[in-house]
């Protein structure tokens, strides 16, 4: 009999293009409130005069891309890329 | 109910902040309450002047003023504010090159505008009654009838003193200088309806 497993994102890397408002302390915080994150991880890449581009990292069990979109759109931000992501197989 | 008092305040001034509008709250919080305290005082003094005016007829007048000043400046603020959040979302979005309607700053730029309206309204409300106070009390406190203008004139220059102080306090300069500014301007309104009263 084949092994039953459930497939859960664990970690997304992604490019977001957000204003200097809110401070990043706000924005990992804002992030951390969707449900399977366990840790954020938000990192200046670029400042420009009314932008900054930052690199967002997400961890948890089971992240819910479609969540952590709604919650950087909220925040005013936009996602520019996917840089990684990293599934895990979970025996059932 | 602390909490939720303390956690409500944090949350209007995230607003704010966000809406970029928490300084200049701040800044014409103080200038309407100036500008209420000393259409107040004129109010009282040019009514004084005329003698034999009823107290109920100056707190009457006098409540009325503030009453307008209290529209004037909501409805001044909140309309320009509406649509300067209106222009600070445009050019956001024009940055992001994103749609960045129900975002937070969606919600900021609509409570901000009526915050900053309400804030600026009271400022003027709060104080102009402030002054009015005198009068007020004396319609319920007996023998206090004579004393009102002087009463009144004299909360007023300490009013506008003590906004004199803060201001200065708030933009970091010398806040008796600006407490004897501000308290000057009350004099200077005081004298010239004297002056007024005078010469016609």
């Amino acid at each position: 009999m084949p092994e039953r497993h459930e497939l859960v994102v664990s970690r997304i890397v992604l490019d977001v293009l957000k204003p200097h408002t809110p401070t990043i302390i706000e924005f990992a915080k804002s992030i951390s409130a969707v449900k399977g994150i366990s840790r954020v991880d938000v990192s200046i890449l670029e400042v420009d005069t009314n932008t900054e581009t930052v690199k967002l990292v997400v961890e948890g069990a089971g992240i819910n891309f479609e969540q952590v979109e709604a919650a950087v759109k909220h925040l005013g931000a936009a996602i520019h890329s996917v840089d990684q992501v990293v599934v895990e197989k979970i025996s059932k | 109910m602390r909490r939720w008092l303390s956690n409500s305040i944090e949350s209007i001034r995230t607003m704010l902040r966000y809406s970029g509008k928490s300084e200049m709250v701040r800044r014409y919080f103080f200038t309407n309450g100036f500008d209420g305290a000393i259409s107040m005082l004129g109010v009282i003094m040019g009514l004084g002047l005329l003698g034999n005016v009823e107290n109920f007829i100056v707190v009457t007048a006098g409540l009325g003023a503030a009453l307008g000043m209290f529209v004037s400046g909501f409805m001044g603020t909140y309309v320009t504010e509406s649509a300067e959040s209106e222009k600070r979302m445009r050019e956001l979005r024009e940055v992001l090159l994103t749609d960045v309607s129900n975002t937070v700053f969606d919600e900021a730029g609509r409570i901000g505008a009526l915050v900053a309206g309400l804030l600026q309204g009271s400022g003027s409300l709060v104080f102009s009654v402030c002054v009015l106070s005198p009068y007020i009390a004396s319609l319920f406190v007996g023998g206090l009838g004579a004393y009102s203008l002087p009463l009144s004139v004299t909360l007023g220059l300490v009013v506008l003193f003590l906004l004199g102080m803060l201001l200065g306090r708030m933009t970091r300069q010398r806040v008796v200088l600006t407490g004897i500014k501000m308290a000057t301007a009350g004099v200077a309104t005081a004298l010239i309806l004297i002056l007024i009263d005078w010469l016609l």
